[in-house]
């Protein structure tokens, strides 16, 4: 996706797009809401507890949409960004070539290995490797040439993006030399202090930078704090 | 041990493309406990890359994504299991219009607003007298 949407990222796949109380993203008209959002939770997140983030920022994405949609026009659509991506997602239909599910499963599989339970550093590097090994596959994922319904086209555009998300989830767990929640790391066993801070990530340009921000603490303490 | 492979009689149209619905048949291996879904999986995966169906379904006859109609009654092909040396004939699921194969627009039915079957356009495969 566009470079200028950046994303929280928690330790495990907790992350996801940074939003506001009004559920904007960095990105202006562009609102997000449920699981693809992330920092709400924290260092872990128990199963079920999206229904917050769905119900509650679901029912905000909205109003907070309509309301945005009310005194605002449409942008004038970047041509030339227009073009290359038009020009990209038609790269995919082509006669010989991976289907894209075999990418998507390697890539899978690496993440699994490396950045499951337990991660160290070795690993970790590795599977940036791996990643990088893969991305240069992209040009040979192919689905066959036709729009309507295409399950193959959009699993290959959903493995293309999926880099960028494996990359980022990669990036922010080998910078953050600690551990907590679902985050294990074998060279820091321990939950320091210091890293009570959520970590943002955000591609410019084919850079992925990492910055951190502090963490808003309500109701519910610390448990080292 | 091998089990004779189930046979499947598949609809396919591409309103895009085709003029007029065909029907293909696949053999699928079987094996204990083999679904509907995933004997199409299978088609899909290893002998027809263009067959299209629902696949983004819960797996466990909730969300009736994969609703389709299996020798001429209304299936949810996750919950449908298949016998060795079994034939079905695999159809969309009757009374909403055709987006691709197996693939309907559940957003439109028939069967509650005569107006919306008027203004539909494209195929539609009609409720048999026979049917359930």
């Amino acid at each position: 996706m566009d470079s200028r949407v950046y994303a929280w990222r928690s330790p495990l796949l907790h992350g996801g797009v940074k939003i506001n109380e009004k559920c904007e993203t960095t990105l202006e008209g562009l609102f997000a809401a449920g699981e693809v959002t992330g920092g709400l939770h924290g260092a872990n997140r128990m199963g079920g507890n999206a229904l917050s983030e769905t119900l509650v920022f679901g029912a905000r994405a909205g109003r907070f949409a309509a309301e945005h949609a009310k005194d605002s026009t449409f942008f004038e659509a970047d041509r030339e960004f227009v073009d290359t991506e038009f020009q990209r997602v038609h790269t995919f239909f082509k006669d010989q070539g991976v289907h894209p599910w075999v990418i998507r499963e390697r890539l899978g599989s690496l993440m699994c290995a490396n950045l499951g339970v337990i991660r160290n550093r070795e690993g970790m590097e590795r599977a940036l490797r791996q990643i990088e090994d893969l991305k240069g596959q992209t040009e040979d994922i192919r689905a066959p040439k036709f729009k309507r319904f295409n399950r193959l086209w959009i699993e290959a555009l959903e493995v293309a993006s999926m880099f960028d998300v494996a990359e980022m989830v990669v990036r922010s767990a080998l910078f953050r030399e600690e551990s907590r929640g679902a985050h294990y790391r074998e060279e820091y066993p321990e939950t320091r202090k210091e890293w009570l801070k959520h970590t943002c990530v955000r591609k410019q340009d084919s850079k992925m930078d990492l910055t951190t921000r502090p963490v808003v603490i309500t109701k519910l303490k610390c448990g080292h704090e | 041990m091998s089990e004779k492979p189930v046979v499947l009689k598949i609809f396919k149209f591409d309103p895009d493309v085709d003029y007029e619905p065909k029907y293909k048949t696949y053999e699928v291996p079987w094996r204990e406990g083999l679904l509907l879904l995933q004997a199409l999986k299978h088609v899909r995966d290893q002998l027809d890359e263009t067959l299209a169906f629902r696949d983004y379904c819960c797996g466990c006859a909730w969300c009736m994504s994969c609703l389709m109609t299996v020798n001429g009654k209304g299936t949810q092909a996750c919950s449908r299991i298949l016998e060795p040396g079994e034939t079905l004939t695999v159809e969309p699921m009757r009374g909403f219009p055709i987006i691709r194969d197996l693939v309907v627009d559940f957003g439109v039915s028939v069967w509650t607003d005569e107006g919306v079957f008027k203004k539909m356009e494209g195929i539609i495969l009609k409720k048999r007298s026979d049917d359930e």
